[in-house]
């Protein structure tokens, strides 16, 4: 039983990473109508620029360097969407703007590596620990990263339907001629959403650095997973992404207790085959 | 579209540009050979061919240079004494395998062409696997380092290990549970790729043998979460925990085994876990206690072990690790083979290497079995709360 409530928790926990990446792309999916292909690699920027510079190099604590992370990242996003998505997101064919952001991922990746340097490394003692409830072992990390995914997504959410720039990029989102005649800043609500995107992909990024080495490959495999739970939960709709997210976290860690562990991988991906068979609008797509 | 040509342009321009200074940032590292230059040689004979398999670029490059640095002293330290043979210098034939299969077999097909009495390297067990039939064929003896249990099905009497086999690390780790722990179940982690597979079963027959129930989870190289598997462990309640995984999921595994409270179950590592890139992604404090087994260390209470150390810092001004100290003792077993044998003649120093009994390695003492094996030396280092480990066993 304690090992149920144990791996429902850490299944939980990835399955909100999972929620988080397909968040972070479906908005920039819904603003742009581009895939951006390089959103794992904005994850690993951001891992890489709050663990390697703001607390190892420069020796911030924790929390300043989440929000410095956080500050660098918002305009980082600013600048590729002016520099990648807007002009490419305006050109005849789409294939063009994939090409651009699988370069883009690439010129992130060889950077960090030329930055940081090709050794992997960690933080010593960053979210560290776990907490006993009778004999179930919490980890902090899961813990945290429960809280702070919820706190984005219902903040997400509001921002969306409260405040005005969020109904703004809503409306681009619907139709971006109508918007642009209704008198919304079409390029710069895109430059928003990219921002608020890599803000989200930084907070993933911090937030794995307890759990994984900070290293090159370290965000590919949620990337993939990411966006697998955005096609089982109905693409390019944010609720979906967050059911799907947690969706696939949960299914994964209790079918590699049926199937040996080495296969968990494999059972997400034929999770999202079976999805794009049998219903390719995902969970929750057909209630538009 | 202008504006799209212009961007793309300064896209792949940049691109191009990232990946040269990625290049040159690789090699950058190769060419710091510091320190003055070795003793002077007072052999004066007719030298005798060494052939040195080493991987100078690719992968494996950092390796490589200290394989190479650890072969150059100790052909100068023998050198400088008279050489072998009443006066015969040894000499390096030095060819760059690029840490590849196919690197491999160029390599050594050259260092063949060049009529070398015996061989050193490849280093690692796929490039061993390629080149063994081409030693055997030319009938050139080798030593190496390679750690793949399977290498020694070929039956190939030309192969000489000089590092403890996957295939016996696994038991001797068995036999340190048991007696220090006295262990009546155990589970493991392993890495489902040659090396974990082959250390998986041999430590699985042992335990069969010793009464001992064993229980193991694989996971694939790469794997960031372990939860599953180390809760599967868990449930099982096993009386110690071993794992046979690379450098990252080595670090990971300690980590994640003291996130879900797995502290108090005793926990033996790899031989990754005993190198400085791996535990440094570890937390001092979750490291603590925890054993790992390794066919090297460097032991600053042993005094050859010491004197070693020393040597090699003052003439590369770089620490001693696992490559150097292997192939140190390489060249120094070429160099007694070569003197027992009494010849230069390859046939003659294969049989040499063969009988070799009691060799006074740095890390202790090697003998040969019937399948080219020589080393049995496997330490089980415990770590304490600043990262630095004791000999536990």
């Amino acid at each position: 039983m304690q090992v149920l409530i144990q791996l429902l928790i850490t299944g939980i926990a990835m399955g909100f990473i999972y929620a988080l990446v397909a968040i972070e792309y479906t908005i920039i999916w819904n603003a742009t109508g581009l895939l951006n292909f390089s959103h794992d690699k904005f994850i690993l920027f951001g891992a890489y620029m709050f663990a390697g510079t703001y607390v190892l190099s420069l020796g911030l604590p924790p929390v300043i360097a989440v929000l410095c992370t956080i500050i660098t990242m918002f305009l980082f996003g600013i600048v590729s969407a002016f520099v990648i998505f807007n002009p490419l997101s305006r050109l005849s064919t789409n294939l063009f703007a994939v090409i651009g952001t699988v370069i883009l991922g690439r010129i992130i990746t060889e950077a960090v590596r030329l930055i940081w340097g090709p050794l992997p490394f960690s933080l010593d003692g960053f979210l560290k620990g776990s907490y006993k409830i009778g004999s179930v072992v919490v980890s902090r990390s899961h813990v945290i990263i429960i809280l702070v995914c919820t706190l984005i997504t219902v903040s997400l959410q509001l921002f969306f339907k409260f405040t005005k720039t969020g109904k703004a990029m809503r409306c681009v989102s619907e139709n971006k001629t109508a918007a642009s005649l209704m008198g919304v800043n079409v390029s710069i609500n895109i430059a928003l959403t990219v921002g608020i995107s890599a803000v989200i992909c930084a907070i993933i990024g911090i937030l794995v650095v307890p759990i994984f080495n900070v290293e090159l490959q370290m965000s590919s495999m949620i990337g993939l997973k990411g966006f697998a739970s955005g096609v089982i939960g109905g693409f390019g709709h944010l609720p979906g992404a967050i059911l799907g997210g947690i969706l696939l976290g949960v299914v994964e860690i209790f079918g590699s207790m049926i199937i040996p562990s080495v296969y968990k991988d494999c059972l997400s991906f034929i999770l999202l085959i079976i999805f794009l068979l049998i219903k390719p609008s995902g969970l929750l797509r057909d209630r538009k | 579209m202008r504006r799209f040509k212009k961007l793309i342009t300064v896209l792949l321009a940049s691109s191009l540009l990232v990946t040269t200074l990625s290049a040159c940032g690789n090699s950058a590292g190769e060419s710091k050979t510091t320190g003055e230059s070795g003793a002077k040689s007072t052999a004066t004979g007719k030298s005798i061919k060494v052939g040195v398999s080493n991987m100078m670029t690719g992968p494996m490059a950092a390796g490589g240079i200290r394989m190479k640095q650890a072969i150059t002293l100790a052909f100068e330290e023998i050198n400088a004494k008279g050489g072998v043979l009443d006066g015969r210098p040894l000499e390096m034939v030095l060819v760059d395998d690029a840490g590849t299969q196919t690197g491999a077999v160029n390599a050594v097909n050259k260092i063949l062409g060049d009529n070398v009495a015996v061989s050193i390297g490849p280093h690692t067990s796929s490039m061993v696997s390629a080149t063994q039939e081409i030693y055997r064929k030319a009938g050139v003896p080798f030593i190496t380092a390679a750690t793949s249990p399977k290498l020694v099905e070929a039956e190939n009497p030309y192969f000489f290990r000089i590092s403890v086999s996957d295939g016996a690390v696994g038991p001797a780790m068995v036999d340190f549970a048991i007696e220090k722990y006295n262990a009546k179940k155990i589970a493991a982690l392993y890495d489902t790729d040659d090396y974990g597979v082959a250390a998986d079963g041999a430590t699985k027959s042992f335990c069969d043998e010793k009464g001992v129930e064993y229980y193991s989870e694989g996971l694939t190289t790469g794997d960031k979460d372990l939860t599953s598997q180390l809760s599967k462990i868990k449930s099982w309640e096993p009386d110690v925990i071993f794992d046979f995984t690379h450098d990252a999921e080595a670090a990971l595994t300690v980590r994640q085994l003291s996130e879900l409270g797995m502290d108090d179950i005793p926990h033996v590592g790899p031989n990754a876990l005993a190198m400085s890139q791996t535990y440094d992604l570890c937390d001092a404090e979750q490291l603590e206690g925890t054993y790992a087994s390794t066919d090297f260390f460097a032991d600053e209470t042993n005094e050859t072990m010491k004197a070693f150390l020393d040597r090699f810092h003052d003439r590369w001004n770089e620490d001693v690790e696992r490559y150097a100290a292997m192939y140190y003792t390489a060249a120094y077993l070429v160099a007694d083979a070569i003197e027992r044998a009494g010849s230069d003649n390859p046939e003659e120093i294969r049989k040499a290497l063969s009988e070799t009994k009691d060799f006074e390695a740095v890390f202790g003492s090697l003998n040969c079995n019937d399948k080219g094996e020589m080393n049995t030396n496997l330490y089980i280092l415990v770590f304490d709360g600043e990262k630095s480990m004791s000999v536990a066993q």
